[in-house]
């Protein structure tokens, strides 16, 4: 495609915006079915028990009860043993909710309770209750099966490692080697992130009605596909009977990506529709994230070449939550983001469980608490080697050819595509003021300090899986398009529009996207990884494309010139270099009524070892208080850099929205449990607070480097994760910066500064 | 502790965008409730159910209210604003027309409290400041933190008010 562009890199409105401002847009709680019934969930009282007895007689008889649910009668569903205060122990599916509710105090239930573990550190120790009898509270790997890889061969050529072997630890190399080799070496441990979490605006849940043989369900969803395929192998159905709905999901971040077998179960028993919304209180008892506990050690050259790193850290999962996470360690290391030197590299990395709440991965995915480790470290090292950090970053970060350490197969684990960092560092320094306004800590004086902080990250279009468009054009130059990419708010319905308006040469309004349930859409990958516009985007791209080619066939033929010689402007097609149209697509269709073009992208589509990434240099302005231990963010410029915003506006919302959960990742976010019983007592948004439009004042940059990243048609790599991974070190950072205290673990609340400062 | 449930109320009166409707409630219903399940009107979120973030924020006599914590019976012959209201009919307001343009919403859960409560504030105060905008909407929490488009949006939705009113 040519560089003049009419509709990409245009800030459209958002293609389902017209619902969404109206009140018109049906998520799934909107969904009111007559003689619709609805689920109440007795939970634990214990962090840990074991359930010797149920007795669900009495909520059975209650008027208005269809259906009582628990391990004895649906064992796939619910489990005999608990975990957390609040795991599910029985299910009342009733006429509406207070009957539901009422009918559960009826279940009586003889618990077991047994010793528990609340605190990651405790968990880890021999002696520890274990959450799990079967297995320890600490698992090595990334999954269940999962390992890590030493990579041991290295092309003489390229320098990329081109065989790896399983290994306990993962890296290359020989780190005693390395530190002997380094002239400093800078070592930090008890890095921690907060157990935190995601809250989205849209409790999790779900509608589901079983009629004439099909199941069909309406839920929040990343995946309209993933969901129903996993709905299928749980309930052993064939996926074409089922339906899963989802137009709009009110706000994800990674999080909503939980199947509800609860209302699904009950609806494939009673034949009747069964809806599932979380209360708050219920919301905030899945979905939590980033507990981390680290150390790093860092071998450096006097020069500020990092040449050797040693890395060990652990995630809290509670019971069993999501544990791939872990896997990202990786990406902040000297296996990817600081791989420009690195010639030695250990990483140990696990999961530990605990009688918390169940993870699910969120925003960033298991990167932001490992790039608080790394970029922790590297600000102590600046310090110590007496470069500026700037600069530090400058000397190590990688560049495009630098080899990947990656646990992906050795021959899609190659390179990335374009490094931007350099340009996100020019740009961040000029709008921060760092080189006029920084100054050392021991500089500081005055009650009230200000410092800078800094730091890098590097994210996105993570594991791609298969995607497919079809889109189907008609005579009047209007296209439908039919694509099962979720929108959560990220803007994947406007974008992937875009991409079809600009490749036929219609208009963005004649592009109609559907893409509300499975039934009406070809597979999708799920959004994750920021992989959307990348990944997605391609497969439109393609199916675009090919009914582009094959209209300007049709006209070739009508109009007696070469293909080549033709274009699409405006819905009508010209002869390249000539003013006035040659013809209109009904009269190059003639008698045909429509067009059809499919467009596939494979999870083997990077073969050709190109990775793009969106990469990001953050910058921190903060004031502390040295009385009251009061934090306060002066400036927070983000620079991001996307390849090419296909839509600048989308763009500045998706670093908006990771710089914002940063935010309350280094300022509020905390899991707080009663030490004595395993309660939450930070259940809804009062005692977790969000951050309000009072809080933020964030100065976002969008670096573009037209033409530099050719691994997507419209030259995107991904956005979307990168702007919350940089955010809770650049704060500490800041935070060092201004006081010469550094704080380890987040959130950064004025009692654990005033701690710090030896004031309480 | 003594249960409420059941306790029907006589018919109610409420006049809702408009339009009159008379319908039999229970005594602890939130009007919040009655609109999305009562009266189909889903337009307004519950997110919290409590209070602290607006989602389900509605217009009662052209004051900004929480319909999850404010009775049904409380309600009774008084003029309930909800976003299915604003438009007029397939015509957007100039808020709405605003927040499409400068992409005041992400996911959308927000934007009928958030719209709603901007449309209070504009009735109040024609041109408003940021400071008075982030004030007053900073009862309205978006998870997505889209504060910065949503403040431009309804300092565009305030232009194009003042505008229409002038023009």
């Amino acid at each position: 495609m040519g560089e003049e562009l009419s509709v990409i890199g245009k800030s459209v409105p958002q293609k389902d915006g017209v619902e969404r401002v109206t009140g018109k847009a049906k998520y799934y709680g909107d969904v009111m079915l007559p003689n619709m019934l609805h689920v109440k969930i007795l939970r634990s009282p214990y962090a840990q028990a074991d359930i010797l007895d149920i007795d669900t007689s009495g909520a059975e008889a209650f008027p208005g009860v269809e259906l009582v649910m628990s391990f004895k009668n649906y064992p796939k569903v619910f489990r005999g043993d608990l975990h957390y205060v609040g795991d599910e122990v029985a299910a009342v599916v009733a006429v509406d909710e207070e009957t539901a509710e009422e009918a559960c105090d009826l279940i009586k239930v003889t618990y077991d309770p047994k010793p528990f573990v609340l605190d990651m550190k405790e968990a880890m120790k021999p002696d520890a209750p274990r959450v799990f009898p079967d297995r320890p509270n600490v698992r090595l790997g990334w999954g269940p099966g999962f390992k890590w890889f030493y990579f041991s061969e290295k092309d003489p050529i390229t320098g990329l490692w081109t065989k790896k072997e399983e290994s306990d630890f993962h890296g290359f190399g020989d780190v005693q080697k390395g530190f002997s080799e380094a002239d400093v070496i800078v070592e930090d441990s008890d890095l921690s992130q907060a157990y935190s979490r995601v809250t989205t605006m849209e409790p999790r849940g779900c509608v589901a009605s079983f009629e004439n043989g099909r199941l069909t369900v309406w839920t929040h969803t990343q995946g309209l596909h993933h969901t129903r395929n996993d709905i299928a192998k749980f309930f052993e159905l064939p996926r074409t009977k089922i339906n899963v709905v989802s137009p709009y999901t009110g706000g994800s971040f990674g999080g909503k990506v939980d199947k509800f077998f609860i209302p699904i179960a009950a609806t494939l028993t009673l034949s009747k529709t069964v809806k599932l919304v979380f209360t708050r209180e219920e919301e905030m008892l899945r979905g939590w994230a980033r507990g981390s506990l680290s150390r790093a050690k860092l071998g450096f050259k006097k020069d500020g070449r990092l040449i050797a790193m040693e890395v060990e850290h652990w995630v809290e999962v509670g019971p069993d939550g999501d544990s791939y996470p872990v896997r990202n360690v990786f990406r902040h290391t000297g296996a990817k983001l600081y791989a420009r030197h690195c010639q030695h590299l250990k990483i140990k990395a696990g999961v530990v469980f605990t009688n918390r709440f169940i993870s699910i991965g969120w925003h960033g995915y298991g990167t932001p608490e490992t790039n608080f480790m790394m970029e922790t470290v590297m600000d102590e090292a600046a310090y110590i080697l007496g470069i500026d950090p700037v600069e530090l970053r400058r000397i190590n970060h990688f560049r495009k050819g630098d080899p990947l350490a990656s646990p992906r197969p050795v021959q899609v684990n190659a390179q990335i595509s374009s490094c931007g960092l350099e340009e996100c560092l020019d740009r961040g320094v000029e709008k921060s003021g760092w080189n006029k306004k920084w100054k050392h800590p021991g500089q500081k004086r005055g009650a009230i300090r200000e410092g800078l902080g800094m730091d890098l990250s590097i994210h996105g279009a993570g594991d791609g899986f298969f995607s497919t468009a079809i889109v189907k054009v008609s005579p009047d130059a209007s296209a439908s398009f039919e694509c099962g990419i979720a929108d959560i708010g990220q803007g994947q319905h406007t974008v992937q529009s875009q991409i079809v308006s600009e490749v036929l040469g219609i208009s963005y309004e004649n592009v109609h996207i559907v893409c509300h349930d499975t039934d009406s859409t070809p597979y999708s990958t799920k959004v994750g990884s920021s992989q959307g516009t990348w990944h997605q985007g391609k497969a439109t791209y393609d199916a675009a494309f090919s009914a582009r080619k094959q209209i300007l066939d049709l006209a070739s033929k009508k109009l007696g010139r070469k293909p080549e010689e033709l274009m699409i402007r405006d819905g009508l097609i010209y002869v390249e270099g000539t003013a006035n149209p040659a013809c209109t697509f009904a009269e190059a269709f003639d008698s045909l009524s429509m067009i059809i073009g499919v467009g596939q992208t494979f999870p083997d589509g990077r073969e050709e070892g190109i990775y793009p990434k969106e990469q990001g240099a953050h910058f921190a302005h903060c004031s502390v208080d040295t009385e009251t231990g009061e934090i306060k963010i002066l400036k927070y410029v983000p620079v991001q850099y996307v390849g090419r915003a296909l839509n600048p506006k989308i763009v500045e919302g998706q670093i908006f929205s990771g710089v914002y959960h940063g935010l309350e990742c280094a300022l509020l976010a905390e899991c707080i449990v009663d030490p004595k019983t395993g309660k939450m007592l930070t259940y809804n948004w009062e005692n977790y607070k969000p951050l309000t439009m009072l809080d933020c004042d964030i100065e976002p940059i969008i670096v573009e480097i037209p033409g530099l990243d050719h691994s997507h048609p419209f030259g995107a790599i991904a956005c979307g994760e990168g702007a919350i991974d940089p955010v809770c070190a650049a704060i500490g950072n800041a935070i060092y910066n201004a006081t010469g205290i550094r704080l380890k673990m987040t959130p950064f609340t004025p009692d654990k500064l005033l701690k710090a400062l030896g004031k309480i | 502790m003594e249960k409420v449930r059941n306790v029907e109320t006589d018919e109610k009166r409420f006049i809702v965008n408009g339009k009159n409707y008379k319908i039999k409630i229970e005594a602890h219903w939130t009007l919040a409730y009655v609109l999305r399940d009562k009266l189909g009107l889903t337009g307004t979120k519950i997110a919290c159910d409590n209070g602290a973030c607006g989602a389900c924020t509605v217009l009662i006599d052209g004051e900004p209210i929480l319909s999850c914590m404010t009775l049904a019976v409380e309600c009774e012959n008084r003029s309930i604003l909800t976003i299915e209201g604003l438009s007029d009919g397939a015509r957007l307001h100039s808020i709405q027309e605003a927040w499409l343009e400068e992409h005041g919403t992400q996911c959308g859960f927000c934007a009928p409290g958030m719209i709603m409560t901007t449309k209070a504030l504009l009735d109040r105060i024609p041109g408003p400041s940021k400071e008075e905008i982030k004030e007053a909407l900073s009862g309205n929490i978006c998870r997505c933190g889209n504060y910065d488009h949503i403040v431009a949006s309804v300092l565009s939705a305030a232009k194009k008010m003042r505008g229409e009113q002038h023009g």
